[in-house]
């Protein structure tokens, strides 16, 4: 017995949240597709079998194109701000400044702010009738323009110039710690050689950075998908549906129009496509590493 | 994500039964009533409702999604609430299909009388009533700031034609004329009036209702979508997103002439020391249209089994229709009260005529109260795009006609 115990322990150890694991997030995902092949309305019933048809709908419903096509509008745009500038600051905050810990807090300090928070903050600041837009006129500037948040075809950089100022402070400092990991003596041979600094960063640096940019890229993509929060509380999907993203598609479906088959498929396309995207990149990167 | 709730709801009804005991006469209640003017009004239906010897167990959950969502979990989980604010028509229909509702025809036999028509056909299931009703809130109002209009120089426009045309006096003064918050909920009104405007309530029944192919491709469509193209121009920069109470400010400080919005707006003014039908000139829109589009704010009777929830919910039942309490709550509430024939002394000039057009049959239930939700859904998602879109009238007649069809 004592055997026994002392060889499965870390089986027994962990079984429970296997199990809870197996039920709360593997059987749901699997519930949820189930739902989706039904005519559920307002209540899940598995009476109602229609196959794909609830997918066929979705293919048909301008709005969820909108959502779809959003989210990598959205997502690439919010990757490449992020982590290109993300980049860029936690190099400038590298070159050894005075007062580092100042400048670090200051591009950190929104990440302590929830994306309730941080939607609302920018939803007064884009307002054209009493945010940043309306502060420029009393200077003086009365042409100036800046109506992302009430024009169609712009709001989505809101979304990204609001979901940037929050993450960040996250990518500077997994950059940061990255580059406090590198060895001095690769500096010392690259200054020896007589190589500028920019081309050590770009041709040695970053590429040893790689590590780094599988986490952020990761850290990143899940915040995307998610980024329900954000779009709630700064645009609601608007102007018109605009701003929508499949997270708000999906909530609407189920909660407002109470169609939860409509509703479990978009669900069920959004996980086919983050898994499309993210099972590739995890394979080779972790391939590449090992 | 619901299944999930759905489970965790099931686990907290669970925690409720077993920690606390239900005594005879005691309903439970959930509602989403919980700001001032909402409070107060509720405060006359519970003390009502305690004098006849029942005890009244508060549940509010704020924001009327969130409460539906809560009283949706608790009947899933096999503990449901003795009532909940519910809506009537269809969403109460899916609820009573379930078999999750009572009927309450034992105090309410003579309902049909006393309640519009309207009201009476969609708070019954199979010819019994599964829900009380308490007040009535009116959609297609036309609301104008009297200091705006006679400072222009103009009456309250009686048809969107008039309105339209109006609108350059309105911006040669500087005002805004039509202020509107571009969220779809609000932008809703505005297209349901227009509707009225160019076919009348059958044409509205025709669109809303049965979301007919035909009438969605219509050429009274296509003169709704060139109305509705010029609302564009009506509008401020910032009106895209923006709430309904910041929208109303722009009235009520007169900065902009019209908005069109339920009579909740009401408590707006009163907050800002204005008297409607006074400061603020209210008309049904477009006049003579002989529709005022409503919600109804009705509790639902659940399939609770105990005789004595069952006399508590009885109580309730009769209560809500008490001709003074239906008075005494909707002049609390801003509404008007669903029971006929209630004496008007004491409404404002505006629930006046709501009253009257109560009366004369004019009422309309909300769409979103009868036609299929995802349907109306579509109906909306392609209004609102088209508002904040460049799309001629043409194609936003298409792309509306399409993504209806795209439902069935």
């Amino acid at each position: 017995m004592r055997r026994f115990l002392q060889r499965h322990m870390s089986q027994i150890a962990l079984s429970p949240s296997l199990a809870l694991i197996a039920i709360f997030l593997y059987g749901f995902i699997a519930y949820t597709a189930a739902v989706s092949t039904t005519n559920s309305k307002a209540f899940p019933r598995f009476d109602n079998f229609v196959g794909l048809e609830q997918y066929w709908r979705l293919l048909h419903t301008p709005r969820w194109h909108v959502a779809f096509t959003n989210m990598f509008l959205f997502g690439g745009l919010f990757l490449l701000v992020t982590i290109s500038l993300g980049l860029v600051i936690a190099i400038l905050i590298d070159q050894r400044i005075r007062a580092e810990s100042f400048f670090r807090s200051i591009v950190m300090y929104p990440m302590a702010m929830s994306f309730v928070v941080t939607g609302i903050i920018w939803q007064w600041l884009l307002n054209p009738t009493l945010g940043i837009e309306v502060m420029v006129h009393q200077l003086g500037f009365t042409s100036f323009r800046l109506d992302w948040l009430t024009n169609p075809d712009t709001v989505i950089w809101a979304l990204v110039v609001a979901a940037f100022w929050q993450g960040c402070g996250l990518v500077m400092a997994l950059f940061l710690a990255g580059l406090r990991g590198i060895d001095e003596d690769i500096w010392k041979a690259a200054a020896i050689d007589g190589i500028p600094a920019w081309r050590v960063y770009v041709f040695i640096v970053i590429p040893m950075l790689a590590p780094v940019f599988l986490t952020v890229v990761v850290l990143l993509a899940l915040s995307i998908v998610r980024s329900f929060d954000l779009v709630v509380a700064l645009t609601n999907g608007g102007p018109g549906v605009s701003s929508d993203l499949p997270s708000v598609f999906m909530f609407d479906m189920a909660f407002r129009r109470t169609n939860l088959g409509l509703s479990a498929a978009s669900a069920v396309v959004m996980l086919g496509t983050v898994l499309a995207i993210l099972i590739p990149y995890l394979y080779a990167e972790t391939r590449e590493r090992a | 994500m619901f299944t999930k709730l759905g489970v965790l709801g099931t686990a907290m009804a669970f925690a409720l039964t077993t920690t606390t005991p239900v005594f005879a006469g005691t309903a439970e209640v959930i509602h989403w009533w919980t700001s001032g003017g909402e409070a107060a009004a509720l405060k006359i239906l519970v003390e009502a409702y305690e004098k006849t010897g029942n005890t009244w167990k508060d549940n509010p959950v704020a924001g009327g999604e969130a409460a539906r969502m809560v009283a949706r979990t608790r009947i899933l989980g096999g503990d449901p609430p003795t009532s909940m604010q519910w809506q009537v028509g269809a969403p109460l229909m899916a609820l009573a299909e379930e078999g999750q509702l009572n009927d309450i025809d034992a105090v309410a036999k003579d309902w049909d009388t006393l309640l519009p028509k309207v009201i009476a056909d969609n708070a019954k299931f199979e010819g019994k009533y599964v829900s009380a009703p308490i007040d009535i809130h009116g959609h297609n109002w036309l609301w104008g700031n009297q200091a705006v209009l006679d400072d222009v120089g103009i009456a309250m426009p009686k048809t969107w034609d008039e309105l339209i045309a109006s609108a350059d006096k309105i911006r040669a003064k500087g005002y805004i004329p039509l202020a509107l918050g571009g969220q779809s909920w609000q932008e809703i009104f505005v297209f349901e009036s227009i509707l009225v405007d160019v076919g009348g309530r059958d044409f509205l029944t025709k669109v809303t209702y049965d979301l007919d192919d035909a009438a969605l491709r219509s050429p009274e469509m296509l003169k709704a979508f060139e109305t509705f193209a010029k609302v564009r121009d009506l509008v401020d920069p910032g009106s895209p997103s923006r709430d309904w109470n910041i929208t109303g400010g722009l009235l009520i400080n007169g900065k902009a002439a019209y908005m069109i919005m339920g009579d909740w707006l009401k408590g707006e003014f009163v907050a800002a020391g204005k008297v409607p039908g006074k400061d603020i000139a209210c008309e049904v829109f477009p006049a003579g249209g002989k529709t005022l589009v409503f919600g109804t704010d009705s509790f639902a009777m659940t399939a609770v089994k105990d005789p004595a929830l069952r006399e508590a919910q009885l109580a309730l039942a009769a209560t809500i229709m008490d001709p003074v309490v239906q008075k005494e709550f909707s002049l609390r509430k801003g509404s008007i009260p669903p029971r006929l024939g209630i004496d008007k002394t004491g409404f404002d000039a505006c629930a006046q005529i709501a009253m009257g057009e109560a009366a004369e049959g004019h009422l309309f239930l909300v769409p979103d109260n009868v036609a299929d939700a995802t349907s109306i859904g579509a109906l909306v998602d392609q209004m609102t795009t088209f508002l904040h879109s460049k799309m001629t009238p043409q194609e936003g007649v298409t792309a509306m006609a399409d993504a209806v069809a795209a439902t069935r």
